[in-house]
C-alpha cells in the first residue's frame, strides 16, 4: 500500500505540472493528461532523486521524500494561484452508449492489468539484465552511502555507462517503502506496462474512433511477449512508453502548433534518453523531422514555428540536464558503439553482416509468442503506405523509425568487441518490443486519422 | 466539328464518370479492409487473452522461483564495508560465455564493488567449479581462506606489501 503511495506522489507531482504547463486554454482529454502524469511524475522523481544524491552525497530516505513533499506543495500552490480549478477538465458528452462503453473498456483494461500482475511473478527477481544491471544499481545508489558513484566505476559487463532512470525511480519508491527492493522494481515494470497500453488508447482515441483506439491498446496490452518483456524489470518498458508518449505529443504539437504543448513533448522527448542510452538516437531523429517541418511550413508561420522549436529545446534541456550530467561527468564510454570504424579490425563490416542482421530480425518478428502482431503491423503498413507521406506526422515518424533502424544496423555491424550472432540473440526481440507501442501507433494513426487540411 | 466536340464531351464524361467510380470503389475497399482488420485484431486480442488466462493458471500453481543470489548471500556480511574485492574463477569470464557467476556476485555483494580477475586486492571472492581449482588460485595469489560458504563460494584474504 505504501508502495503505491509513492506512485500516486509522483503522479501528482506530474499531473500538476502538465496542468501547469498546459495553462487555464489548451485542454487535453482527462485520461491522457492522467496516463502522462504517471510517465513524467515518476520521470521528475528520478531526477530529484538523481539531484538529492549528487548535492547531498548519499542516500537519505527523510530527504529524499523531504524534496518530493516541498515540490508537490509548490505545485500545488502555483496551480491553485494561477488556475481555475476546473482549467484541466476536458467538457465531454455522456450518454447511455458510452457510458456502456466504459463499463466494457474498463472492465478488459481491469482484466488485461490482473493478466499482468500476476504474469510479472513469472521472474519476480527480473530478467537477467534486470537484475545484473538495473536492480544491482539501484542497490548501489541505496546502500553505497557516499560511494554511490561507484556505479560508473564498476565493470563493464555490467553496463556502467546504462542511463540511471529506472534504478533512481526504485530508489524513490525505496525511500518511502523501506522494504525489499525486489517487490518495488516489479511494481515499476508492471506500473510502465499497464499505462503504455493505455497510452496507446489515449493518445489514438485524439485522432481516430475511439472503439479502433481501444481495440489497439487490448492488442498491446495483451501480446504474451509484450507482458512477458515489459514485466522483466528491464528499462526496454520506460523507452517504450517514453517513446510513445514522444510521438503523441510529437502530433499534438503539430496539430495544435501550441508552445506550451512543445514544451510539454520536449519534456518527454529529453526522457527517451534517461531510460535507455538508444532513447539518444530517437531524440536526435524526432527533433531534427520535427523542427524541419515546423520550418519548412508557410513563411508568415516561421516565426511560430521558431518559438515552436524554442519551447521544444527547452523542455528536452530541463529533462536531459541530468543524463548530460550524468554522461559528460560520471559514465565511461559506452562499449556497444563504435564512434570510429577505422579503428577496429570490424569482421562484421560488409554484406553478410548486414544479411544476418536484417534476416535475424525478421526471424525475431516472426517468434510464435508475437501471436501475429508483426504480422498484421506490416498488412497495415503495405495499406498505408501512400499515406505514410500525406500526413506530416507520419512522415516524421517515418524517419525517425527509418533513422533509428540505420543507426542499429551501423551499431551491429560496426561490432566489435562480442560475437554479433550473440548480440542479436540478446537484444533484436527487446527491440522489437519496445518500437512495438509507437509503431502499432503510427499504422493505426495513420490508417485512421484523417488529414487536418481535408 | 459540333460531332468532334460532342464526342469529347463524351469522352470526358465517360472518363470522369470512371474516376468516380474508381475512387467510390477504392473508398468502399478500404472500409471492407478496415472492417477486416477491425475483425483480425479482434481475434488476435481473444487468442491473447486464452494464451494469457493458461499461462497465468499455470504461473499460480507454480513454486517460487528461487532468488538468483543465493549462492553469495552470505558473503554479503562479511564484505560489509569493503568498498572493493577481486572476483576469481578458473572459468572463462566473457561477455558471450559465462559472466553468470560474476553478475550474480556482483548484484548479491553490492555495494562492494568487484573486480573481474584482478587479484590485487585484500580480499578476494572466488567462485570455483572445483575445491583443487580454488586452491591452485589462492597459492597462485598466496591468499588463506578466510570463509567458506555451502556452495563452495569463498572469501580470500591475502596480505597487501
Amino acid at each position: 500500500m505504501v508502495n503505491l503511495i509513492a506512485y500516486l506522489i509522483s503522479s501528482a507531482i506530474g499531473f500538476l505540472l502538465i496542468r501547469l504547463i498546459l495553462g487555464e486554454k489548451i485542454r487535453i482529454p482527462f485520461f491522457l493528461h492522467g496516463i502522462l502524469s504517471i510517465g513524467l511524475g515518476l520521470g521528475v522523481s528520478g531526477i530529484l532523486t538523481f539531484f538529492f544524491l549528487l548535492a547531498y552525497g548519499s542516500f537519505h530516505a527523510f530527504g529524499i521524500i523531504l524534496v518530493h513533499l516541498v515540490l508537490l506543495a509548490t505545485l500545488v500552490v502555483l496551480n491553485v494561484k494561477y488556475l481555475p480549478f476546473t482549467a484541466f477538465l476536458c467538457k465531454e458528452t455522456i450518454t447511455n452508449n458510452t457510458i456502456g462503453m466504459y463499463i466494457v473498456k474498463t472492465l478488459l483494461w481491469v482484466l488485461a492489468s490482473i493478466l499482468i500482475g500476476i504474469l510479472s511473478q513469472q521472474y519476480p527477481y527480473g530478467g537477467w539484465d534486470a537484475w545484473a544491471l538495473y536492480n544491482m544499481k539501484a542497490k548501489f545508489l541505496i546502500e553505497g552511502g557516499q560511494h554511490w558513484t561507484d556505479i560508473t566505476r564498476l565493470h563493464w559487463h555490467t553496463q556502467p555507462s546504462y542511463p540511471l532512470l529506472l534504478p533512481l525511480i526504485n530508489t524513490w519508491i525505496f525511500a518511502l517503502v523501506q522494504k525489499n527492493l525486489v517487490p518495488i522494481a516489479s511494481m515499476t515494470g508492471v506500473m510502465f506496462s499497464v499505462s503504455c497500453g493505455l497510452l496507446c488508447y489515449a493518445g489514438l482515441s485524439l485522432f481516430i474512433n475511439r472503439p479502433v483506439a481501444f481495440i489497439a491498446s487490448l492488442l498491446l496490452l495483451t501480446n504474451p511477449l509484450y507482458i512477458f518483456w515489459s514485466t522483466t524489470q528491464y528499462a526496454d518498458v520506460l523507452l517504450a512508453y517514453y517513446l510513445l508518449a514522444s510521438m503523441i505529443l510529437m502530433v499534438l504539437t503539430l496539430r495544435t502548433l501550441e508552445p506550451r504543448v512543445a514544451l510539454l513533448a520536449g519534456l518527454f522527448w529529453g526522457l527517451m534518453p534517461l531510460a535507455k542510452n538508444e532513447g539518444n538516437v530517437f531524440l536526435f531523429f524526432l527533433t531534427l523531422a520535427t523542427s524541419i517541418t515546423l520550418l519548412w511550413g508557410p513563411r508568415d508561420q516561421r516565426i511560430s514555428a521558431k518559438r515552436m522549436i524554442l519551447h521544444l529545446l527547452i523542455g528536452i534541456l530541463c529533462t536531459s540536464l541530468m543524463n548530460i550530467i550524468f554522461k559528460i561527468f560520471m559514465a565511461p564510454p559506452t562499449r556497444e558503439v563504435l564512434f570510429n570504424p577505422l579503428t577496429q579490425n570490424l569482421s562484421y563490416f560488409n554484406l553478410n553482416g548486414i544479411l544476418t542482421t536484417v534476416g535475424f530480425y525478421f526471424y525475431t518478428i516472426r517468434s510464435p509468442g508475437w501471436i501475429f502482431i508483426w504480422g498484421l503491423v506490416f498488412i497495415l503498413g503495405l495499406i498505408n503506405y501512400r499515406k505514410w507521406f500525406a500526413l506530416k506526422e507520419s512522415r516524421i515518424m517515418g524517419i525517425v523509425f527509418a533513422g533509428f533502424l540505420l543507426v542499429l544496423l551501423y551499431v551491429y555491424i560496426s561490432t566489435a568487441h562480442f560475437d554479433l550472432i550473440w548480440r542479436l540473440q540478446c537484444t533484436a526481440i527487446r527491440i522489437a518490443f519496445y518500437l512495438l507501442p509507437s509503431i502499432l501507433f503510427f499504422c493505426f494513426y495513420t490508417l485512421w486519422a484523417k488529414n487536418p487540411k481535408n | 466539328m459540333c460531332c468532334c466536340k460532342a464526342a469529347r464531351v463524351f469522352l470526358v464524361d465517360n472518363m470522369s464518370l470512371r474516376y468516380n467510380i474508381l475512387k467510390s470503389s477504392i473508398k468502399l475497399m478500404e472500409k471492407y479492409i478496415r472492417t477486416f482488420i477491425i475483425f483480425i485484431a479482434s481475434v488476435l486480442i481473444a487468442l491473447n487473452l486464452a494464451i494469457g488466462f493458461i499461462n497465468a493458471k499455470s504461473q499460480i500453481s507454480r513454486p517460487a522461483p528461487i532468488d538468483p543470489s543465493i549462492e553469495f548471500a552470505d558473503l554479503k556480511e562479511r564484505l560489509q564495508g569493503i568498498r572493493q574485492a577481486g572476483f576469481l574463477s578458473e572459468r572463462n569470464s566473457t561477455a558471450e560465455g559465462n559472466d553468470g557467476r560474476f553478475l550474480l556476485a556482483q548484484y548479491t555483494l553490492a555495494p562492494t564493488m568487484l573486480d573481474l580477475n584482478n587479484p590485487a586486492h585484500r580480499y578476494n571472492v572466488l567462485s570455483c567449479a572445483t575445491p583443487q581449482a580454488a586452491i591452485s588460485i589462492m597459492r597462485l595469489i598466496g591468499a588463506q581462506p578466510i570463509y567458506i560458504n555451502t556452495f563452495g563460494k569463498i572469501i580470500a584474504e591475502r596480505p597487501l606489501w
